[in-house]
């Protein structure tokens, strides 16, 4: 049997981390988007889904990923202007809207995916990216293959967490949208529009968590199956906590529940005997330490999950 | 509790949904019930029990209904609410149902409960297949086919039935003189199809070069990486032989449709007893399906000698 810490080994373990990252990381990003901005995203789960639908649904009907890719966000869109419209116009409590919102999809998509793919829904194979190696860069031992030879959303993930990062820190609608979940009063006294702020973050969000869905749909697996989100959305959502409401933290975290699930995939295989279970619940039981014992308390957006009304006190 | 409240509220509402439908359209005295753990297009498992459903609902005329998607946490709350409402037969689809249906069936004694693939438990009707014929028969063509020896089984809980299996499966592979390992892969999700893929792609890297995936809509994960990394799958459940030809090695076939529509059959006939009931290889419920055509006709004339021997009952593992 292959000794774990091998070159090959390694380089494979990591490639696997990062793919089963991805997925996170766009919805992580999202998270952190919508709570810095003061709604909480529960909804996370149902992105990814709509998200996912819609890649399928918009690669399968234009016979090309680009379009999965927009139709994707779309719906991933859609999905977040249900949440901005009860959770920020409405006032309607954030958390139920979420739920709400991911069993809708849940719902929504198993009866659509029926009507469009019927039964070739499982066989069918979408159009999707190509991965496709940086020459040079991808000959690096261990690092190449991981970074250098993945495919165009890849790296469109490590845009998108720059990019939100610079958003965030580094843009006067930036400090607008982390004042708006920390004191959004304070916000509406210096003339700026909370609800405006909030609705476009909420809906960002649904974009950003929605090509999580789409690298499932057009990068992994090429098809849309129901309830293939299952779950990334809660693990995105911790991974907002253990991240501190930062993008790049909520990367790491990303990264690190990525890198255990792989871990655990290859321990299954070299330790037969070990039952299963112990390895299965090595991503929980890191995330759990990791919570307690590396980064302290937490400390949320001040605003978040509270409706913000200019008259109340 | 987010999830499982989540899930309580599709169960309800798929239940009384399909329940409502299913009353008006049709009235008898037998009325049967079953609980699905995933969906009833996953071309797997879940589909091919739905199959099974339809089928006994038109071929007896009698009340049939179901809810797909019941996850763990939800079983013993769906199921006895089909129990509460008077249901004579209530099916739990899956091996993971056996813990539950032990509960209904304590709490309802009026009303027969059914495991599909479940352990054999004591007051509950069990209906099984051999298990480890169906593994043997693919373990062996898998061991004669292989050029690395080694294979791979990817699952998503550990349930006996899927045990059973492997243990079939382990026994054919060394018969058939393979020298590597069988190695089995939990990945904890029946339905998550990237992380069955990844799963798969890992033990492919290890050298497998035959795959052998039991799985809910997680099984596409694994026919693909099969397919892109050129090595053979086998299925168990469904005929992968029909959807992709190219990659499937050799496929048994659970019937499940036509297991759970005898079982119903049976129970209407008030014949089916509190026991566990095994369909053996080569029966009207499990048979072969598909074999690839590289596989050499020696090794088919031998399969076929197997399959004729458990048949029979004679075969001894």
């Amino acid at each position: 049997m292959e000794s774990l810490f091998s070159l090959q080994a390694i380089t494979e373990i990591l490639s696997t981390s990062l793919r089963l990252s991805v997925p996170l990381v766009f919805a992580a990003l999202a998270g952190v988007l919508s709570e810095r901005s003061g709604v909480f995203n529960i909804a996370l789960e149902g992105k990814i889904l709509a998200g996912a639908f819609g890649a399928a649904f918009g690669a399968f009907l234009m016979e090309d990923p680009y379009s999965g890719l927009v139709v994707g966000m779309l719906f991933g869109m859609m999905a977040g202007s249900i949440l901005a419209v009860l959770g920020v116009t409405f006032g309607v409590n954030q958390i139920v809207t979420g739920i709400a919102i991911n069993i809708f999809v849940l719902g929504i998509t198993a009866f659509l995916s029926r009507i469009v793919f019927g039964a070739q829904a499982n066989t069918l194979r979408l159009p999707g990216f190509k991965a496709f190696d940086f020459p040079g860069l991808s000959s690096i031992p261990v690092v190449g293959p991981v970074l250098f030879g993945q495919d165009l959303m890849v790296y469109l993930m490590f845009i998108c967490v720059g990019a939100v990062f610079l958003f965030l820190y580094r843009t006067p609608w930036g400090l607008a949208v982390r004042a708006v979940g920390e004191n959004p009063s304070a916000v509406d006294s210096a003339g700026l529009s909370v609800t405006k702020l909030r609705y476009g973050c909420v809906i960002a969000a649904g974009a950003l968590a929605a090509l999580g869905g789409c690298y499932l749909v057009l990068s992994q697996v090429f098809l849309f199956s129901e309830h293939m989100s299952a779950g990334k959305g809660f693990i995105a959502l911790a991974a907002v906590i253990l991240g501190r409401w930062n993008p790049v933290g909520a990367l790491c975290a990303c990264l690190l529940f990525g890198f255990f699930d792989a871990l655990q995939l290859r321990l299954q295989f070299n330790y037969q005997d070990v039952p299963h279970q112990f390895f299965l619940m090595l991503p929980y039981l890191i995330s759990i330490l990791a919570l307690v014992g590396l980064v302290g308390k937490p400390r949320p957006p001040a605003a978040v999950g509270r409706h913000y009304r200019r008259e109340a006190k | 509790m987010i999830i499982s409240r989540r899930d309580l509220l599709i169960t309800t509402a798929a239940a009384t949904g399909v329940g409502l439908l299913g009353r008006s359209a049709v009235a008898a005295d037998f009325r049967a019930a079953a609980v699905l753990p995933g969906s009833i297009t996953d071309q797997a498992f879940n589909q091919v029990v739905y199959e099974g459903l339809i089928a006994a609902r038109e071929r007896l005329g009698i009340e049939v209904v179901f809810s797909e998607k019941v996850k763990q946490a939800d079983q013993v709350s769906a199921m006895s609410d089909y129990a509460r409402r008077g249901y004579n037969l209530v099916i739990g689809a899956g091996g993971e149902f056996t813990a539950a249906a032990d509960r209904v069936a304590k709490q309802f004694p009026e009303v027969l409960v059914a495991v599909l693939n479940g352990a054999p438990t004591e007051g509950v009707a069990t209906v099984n297949y051999n298990n480890p014929q169906f593994g043997y028969i693919l373990g062996y063509i898998g061991g004669k086919m292989s050029k690395t020896g080694k294979a791979g089984m990817v699952c998503g809980q550990e349930i006996k039935a899927f045990v059973d299996i492997a243990d079939g499966f382990k026994k054919g592979w060394a018969k058939a003189g393979a020298a590597g390992d069988v190695t089995l892969t939990y990945t904890n999700d029946w339905d998550d199809v990237a992380k069955a893929k990844e799963a798969t792609l890992n033990l492919i890297n290890q050298g497998a070069d035959v795959v052998v995936p039991y799985l809910d809509n997680g099984i596409v994960g694994v026919v693909q990486a099969a397919e892109e990394r050129g090595v053979w799958v086998s299925g168990l459940i469904t005929d992968l032989g029909k959807s992709s030809p190219k990659a499937n090695l050799a496929s048994t076939v659970l019937d499940f449709a036509a297991a759970t529509a005898s079982a119903i059959e049976l129970a209407k006939k008030g014949e089916l007893a509190r026991e566990d009931y095994k369909f053996a290889m080569g029966s009207d419920a499990g048979y072969m399906g598909t074999i690839n055509d590289a596989v050499p006709d020696a090794l088919k004339a031998e399969v076929a000698e197997i399959v004729d021997q458990m048949r029979a009952g004679t075969f001894k593992l």
